[in-house]
């Protein structure tokens, strides 16, 4: 299977290049909104414990945020009448 | 290359994004060092996504500056709310990380701000890929059905 991402390598570098820059645009947009992490603002938790996945609990959160996601593409498609 | 195969490539890559983009805001279901994991691996096909769809972003964009209808600005805006929205959230996910980047060798702070910036943005980025979707749901019903109907045909 061929699938063409452009034209040519040199526009498809190009275009990764200015996605990256968009990214890093928005980037930095965040770091002098928010500033730099901060030691003083860490959060002491154990995050890697407190994520542990449990099939009940994993479960849920999945079929819920689903839930929530196709929810919400009704609303955007059926109410709001998004579309192309 | 047929437009059918491309077609078809496209629609497993974005069943693929949202497949995981689902599995990334179920982190309890994944274990926090698998959603870093995931989320760093979704770079490539997302990147892929974008530069499959570039003709329709660079015809969005010269819309947005001379719309034609309202409804190319609403889903140019709402096109470029995900991209924003999924940068913060990308951008905020390896600042706090607690496995993968210092995995790699790299100091991280779980900053409490910025934790906060990528819980909230990534409700933002959901509302996002909902519309999203719903603003591609034809092409996905129309994709879905003719794919599935060439399947049953060699059947």
């Amino acid at each position: 299977m061929n699938v063409s991402l452009a034209p040519t390598w040199r526009a498809a570098i190009a275009r990764t290049l200015l996605l990256v820059a968009a990214l890093a645009v928005v980037a930095g947009g965040m770091y002098v909104i928010d500033g730099p992490p901060s030691a003083v603002r860490a959060v002491r938790q154990n995050e890697i414990a407190r994520f542990a996945p449990t099939p009940g609990r994993g479960l849920t959160q999945f079929l819920g945020e689903t839930a929530l996601l196709v929810f919400a593409t009704g609303v955007a498609r059926l109410g709001l009448k998004i579309r192309l | 290359m047929t437009s059918l195969t491309r077609r078809r490539f496209v629609f497993y890559l974005d069943t693929l994004l949202l497949v995981v983009f689902l599995f990334l805001l179920a982190p309890r279901s994944t274990g926090l060092t698998v959603h870093e994991w995931l989320g760093i691996a979704l770079a490539l096909p997302l990147l892929v996504h974008l530069l499959l769809a570039w003709s329709w972003i660079a015809t969005a964009s010269r819309r947005l500056v001379s719309p034609v209808r309202t409804r190319d600005t609403v889903n140019a805006v709402l096109n470029a709310a995900l991209f924003v929205s999924a940068a913060v959230v990308v951008v905020s996910g390896l600042v706090i990380s607690r496995v993968a980047l210092p995995f790699l060798g790299m100091d991280t702070i779980d900053d409490r701000v910025w934790r906060g910036m990528h819980n909230r943005w990534t409700t933002l980025m959901m509302l996002s890929v909902s519309a999203h979707v719903a603003m591609n749901w034809r092409w996905i019903v129309n994709t879905a059905r003719r794919y599935l109907a060439r399947s049953e045909s060699r059947a």
